[in-house]
């Protein structure tokens, strides 16, 4: 037992007495040194991968299947993978689930990954494959392949990567594959466009039906202080809103819209002046 | 275009010249494969074999490219060249073995040689140089290589046949003998007749436990091997961390210090008694005897500084 561990002294209750500063020192000191050799282990893993095992998926980066493989030979990650599941669906396609245990360090979790027949990937965009065409054993290698990829993942918690991170192992944005998601062109709910056009018309009423003092007052809506207590600017134009913000946008705007409107229905002064 | 979608749709153009094709016995270019129930899956269950990857495919169509400007070079060289078509001995052979021989090269000597043409990474071209080499790689796939040859040795009756390796970086051609060995050889019979037998039987051979093997295998989605990795430890030992960072810090000088005196030896010649400006230097002759060195096993540590 280590000199630390010997300063856990559990009491006849089971309680644990309070640490010594000599041992806070070491264990912080100790705390300190694991997350160096983390950083060391980290920068270490992302250099074994390269730009082909990451794609830019919508802005953000994410690691493919084959760089989780590299840098699980570099940390060492054990895993088994059980007999697949398949389940199917009443239109004839069918989806197979493989669950695994992945370990590490005394460490282990249990990851899922799956792959279904109905994927655009199998199925196709343009002319949609019947599911007689696809090739059964490329969903179930995929689902595989799947589960190998999360489970290392989520396991050394690599799903939030961000590009400077990869930057300092020389791995570039632009250099890898992907794609960028079209915010003008994404499919919103109805529900989200409903609260949107909600949205318009309760500014345009708190704004006297000024377009510019309505988008002034989004911006104050939507603005933000940040998790490193910096304001964070608000949007002025609605399009710009995503889908996850509108309902927050819109509960706050109701609210304001609601005190201004006053209780009696009549309408009083702009948010600013309540 | 960016220049990363561009190549992208050329690996994408090679993604459709790839085809799992059936199988029905081993193919002498296998037969090398330490994992047995690969083996097996190659025949029983070859449908379900991943599709090797589009930068592989380019991998193999380069191997394509060297093995015509190798035959080109021996026929430039005033060779009797033959391209042989599959051999008709290879199906027939028991137990059943398939094949496709590269090349048969008449040298000058009235033989006819069955040859194995391998283009190989630079660094692999010069560390081979022998069937042992091969042998003992670490790389799966040059163990592969002698066993290929001695098979289509074996099924045609011939003593001597030749790996024409050829470097891809200078396209240096190096040749290598190969004597067929037939204690090697009945291992490699007893290997394909053990296939058969768990195709006959429908049973499969037990695992192996090679993570560098298992993780990439084309069947491990049906195979499901267990990985089995030594895990990274965290050592938290400033003095260590100290030395190593000391012995960074010397690693050039020592390499200079070794080349230095190398070539201050080889000035000196045999000379006994030597004086240089304030060096003065004396010479004593070591006998050493001869010994021989145990086979012994040993761990090589590659050690680097990782930084940002």
């Amino acid at each position: 037992m280590s000199d630390i561990e010997n300063n856990y002294n559990a009491t006849e209750n089971g309680n644990i007495s309070i640490l010594s500063n000599d041992t806070l020192i070491k264990l912080s000191q100790m705390a300190e040194d694991r997350v160096k050799a983390m950083n060391t282990i980290k920068l270490h893993a992302l250099k074994a991968t390269n730009k082909n095992d990451w794609v830019n998926e919508g802005g953000k980066p994410y690691l493919q299947e084959s760089g989780s493989c590299k840098i699980a030979r570099v940390f060492g990650v054990s895993y088994r993978i059980n007999p697949p599941t398949k389940q199917l669906f009443s239109d004839g396609h069918y989806e197979y689930i493989y669950t695994g245990d992945f370990s590490l360090g005394g460490a282990e979790i249990s990851a899922t990954g799956s792959r279904s027949s109905k994927g655009d990937f199998f199925v196709g965009k343009k002319d949609p494959k019947p599911v007689s065409e696809i090739d059964e054993g490329d969903v179930r290698k995929a689902a595989y392949t799947n589960c190998i990829g999360r489970g290392i993942k989520e396991l050394l918690g690599l799903g939030n990567l961000t590009w400077d991170e990869l930057g300092t192992a020389g791995i570039k944005k632009n250099e890898c594959a992907g794609f960028e998601f079209d915010k003008s062109k994404q499919e919103m709910s109805s529900e989200a466009k409903d609260q949107r056009k909600e949205i318009a018309k309760m500014l345009l009423e708190m704004a006297d039906n000024d377009k510019e003092t309505a988008s002034k007052l989004l911006a104050e809506f939507t603005a933000f202080t940040g998790r490193d207590g910096k304001e964070i600017a608000g949007k002025s134009k609605l399009e710009d809103l995503s889908e996850k913000a509108i309902p927050v946008t819109y509960s706050k705007i109701k609210k304001a819209h609601d005190e201004w409107r006053g209780p009696d229905g009549s309408s009083g002064n702009s948010p600013e002046n309540t | 275009m960016e220049a990363q979608e561009i190549v992208q749709k050329i690996l994408d153009g090679k993604k459709k010249n790839i085809q799992v094709r059936p199988q029905y016995v081993t193919r002498a270019s296998e037969v090398g494969f330490p994992c047995e129930r690969y083996l097996v899956y190659s025949i029983t269950n070859w449908r379900d074999r991943q599709p090797h990857s589009a930068e592989t495919e380019l991998i193999f169509e380069g191997g394509r490219v060297i093995e015509d400007l190798a035959i080109q070079d021996l026929t430039d060289a005033g060779f009797k060249v033959y391209r042989p078509e599959p051999d008709k001995a290879c199906a027939e052979a028991k137990p059943a073995l398939s094949g496709h021989i590269d090349v048969r090269v008449d040298f000058g000597d009235g033989k006819v040689y069955t040859g194995e043409i391998k283009g190989l990474n630079h660094i692999d071209f010069c560390k081979i140089n022998s069937i042992y080499d091969m042998q003992h790689s670490r790389k799966p796939w040059l163990r592969k290589y002698p066993p290929q040859l001695m098979t289509y040795l074996y099924i045609k009756g011939e003593e001597r046949g030749f790996f024409m390796l050829v470097d891809k970086l200078t396209f240096m051609p190096k040749f290598i003998w190969v004597d067929l060995d037939l204690p090697y050889m009945d291992e490699i019979l007893q290997k394909t007749e053990r296939v058969e037998a768990h195709i006959k039987n429908k049973t499969l051979p037990e695992q192996i436990d090679d993570p560098e093997i298992c993780e990439k295998c084309a069947f491990a989605h049906i195979c499901l091997p267990q990985i089995n990795r030594a895990e990274l430890e965290i050592i938290i030992d400033p003095a260590l961390e100290e030395m190593l960072a000391r012995r960074d810090e010397l690693k050039d000088a020592a390499s200079e210090y070794t080349e230095v005196d190398k070539a201050v030896k080889a000035k000196f010649g045999e000379r006994e008694k030597l004086c240089i400006g304030e060096y003065v230097a004396i010479g004593k002759w070591i006998e050493k005897k001869e010994f021989t060195v145990k086979a012994q096993r040993y761990m090589m540590y590659k050690i680097q500084k990782v930084s940002g």
